[in-house]
């Protein structure tokens, strides 16, 4: 139990100094232009990245289930420009409905 | 919680709840006149009046013949009303001990979500922990999923107002969701759009905490429900908004690649981390 929370406490502690970091450090001053192209494709690569492995993997193995057909859901829902709400909320439906039924 | 003691014995009513077997067994149960010396004992350990011990009435969990813990009790019509539990301190080894009071431990995510407010860490945190994984294993996953606050800040951090201190105040409302929503393209960032955004989302995450931590067990199972496809349905949806020019497209399927290569390697975690090294084709001049 007690080390458990010494692991928050850390984790809480680190998490704050890494975001004060960037602000204190850059300033005011503009990131090479490199750099920045850089940063802009983290954000594309982390969220691919989450999207693959909270759909297709479970610990180490690959998966391939209900989720799979939600995420699909999903995306043909946003390639049809709707809100992400309803997205999300087809998206646990579907899955909902082939656990149920499937 | 069907899996603390504590909460059974409502169901077992006079019963005794016995965890585990043989010598290495936990008994919980209503406290007797017997116990009074033991859990006199245990208040004293931890520094407090042994005549409590013998005022007010108990839940005991006893193994080895000891009292290991206490959980003091007063009945109400149609209520069990629970107050302070008294363990035995030299009893950090015997976990089952202090299953009484799932109280504390469900308290632990809360403050986590208040204190850290980093889903990916929290969530690192857990699973490692959970997988049977070390303290130092737990932290150093966190750290490095939220190693991309670093370059996150710095991005932001021309947009942010004030002098070192003002800024490192202001940075620590970056959090993924409100940095990618208010990210204007080419590296531009609209400050007010994101310390806005984040606002609803540390109330809602906080709020959202309480409430599983304390009443998870109302919904059932989510699986059923289908709610664990809601995190990556919510990742692609943010993703779609990021898809502005062909490099953010070429940065998602190298990274969709790399993630899934890495999955049978990797532990949980680390795949997401490793496939953001997509992102340096941002240091080639065309695609």
């Amino acid at each position: 139990m007690t080390t458990l929370w010494v692991t928050i406490a850390a984790v809480a502690i680190v998490n704050a100094a890494i975001k004060a970091a960037g602000p204190m450090l850059v300033g005011g001053r503009d990131l090479p232009p490199r750099i920045v192209s850089v940063i802009a494709l983290l954000a594309p690569a982390l969220l691919t990245a989450l999207v693959i492995t909270e759909t297709f993997s479970e610990d180490r193995h690959y998966v391939l289930d209900e989720k799979a057909l939600g995420v699909t859901v999903a995306g043909i829902a946003l390639a049809l420009r709707a809100p992400v709400l309803l997205a999300v909320a087809l998206a646990a439906l579907t899955t909902a409905l082939i656990r149920a039924f499937g | 919680m069907s899996q603390w003691p504590g909460f059974r014995i409502r169901d077992e009513w006079g019963e005794e709840f016995r965890v585990g077997s043989g010598t290495g067994c936990v008994r919980v149960r209503w406290g007797l006149s017997e116990d009074e010396i033991g859990v006199a004992k245990l208040l004293e350990l931890n520094g407090m009046p042994r005549w409590v011990a013998f005022e007010e009435r108990f839940i005991v969990a006893e193994g080895e013949g000891e009292i290991l813990a206490a959980l003091r009790y007063r009945m109400a019509p149609k209520q069990l009303l629970l107050g302070l539990l008294v363990t035995d301190p030299w009893a950090e080894e015997r976990p089952l001990a202090r299953a009484l009071y799932p109280g504390a431990v469900a308290l632990a995510p809360i403050v986590f979500s208040i204190a850290a407010f980093s889903g990916s860490a929290q969530f690192a945190v857990a699973a490692v922990l959970g997988a049977g994984g070390g303290v130092f294993a737990a932290f150093f996953a966190a750290v490095f999923l939220n190693a991309r606050f670093g370059p996150m800040g710095a991005a932001i951090a021309p947009y942010l107002k004030g002098g070192p201190l003002r800024r490192a105040l202001e940075g620590q409302t970056v959090v993924d969701t409100s940095w990618a929503l208010a990210s204007r393209g080419e590296g531009r960032f609209d400050r007010e759009f994101m310390m806005g955004a984040t606002l609803p989302q540390a109330a809602a995450w906080i709020g959202g905490t309480i409430i599983g931590a304390l009443g998870g067990d109302l919904i059932g199972d989510p699986e059923k429900l289908g709610l664990d496809v809601i995190f990556p349905a919510f990742f692609l949806a943010l993703l779609a908004g990021e898809f502005r020019n062909r490099r953010a497209v070429s940065a998602a399927l190298v990274s969709a690649v790399l993630a899934l290569a890495l999955v049978p390697f990797a532990p949980p975690g680390v795949p997401v981390i490793a496939a953001c090294a997509a992102a340096l084709l941002g240091l080639r001049r065309t695609i």
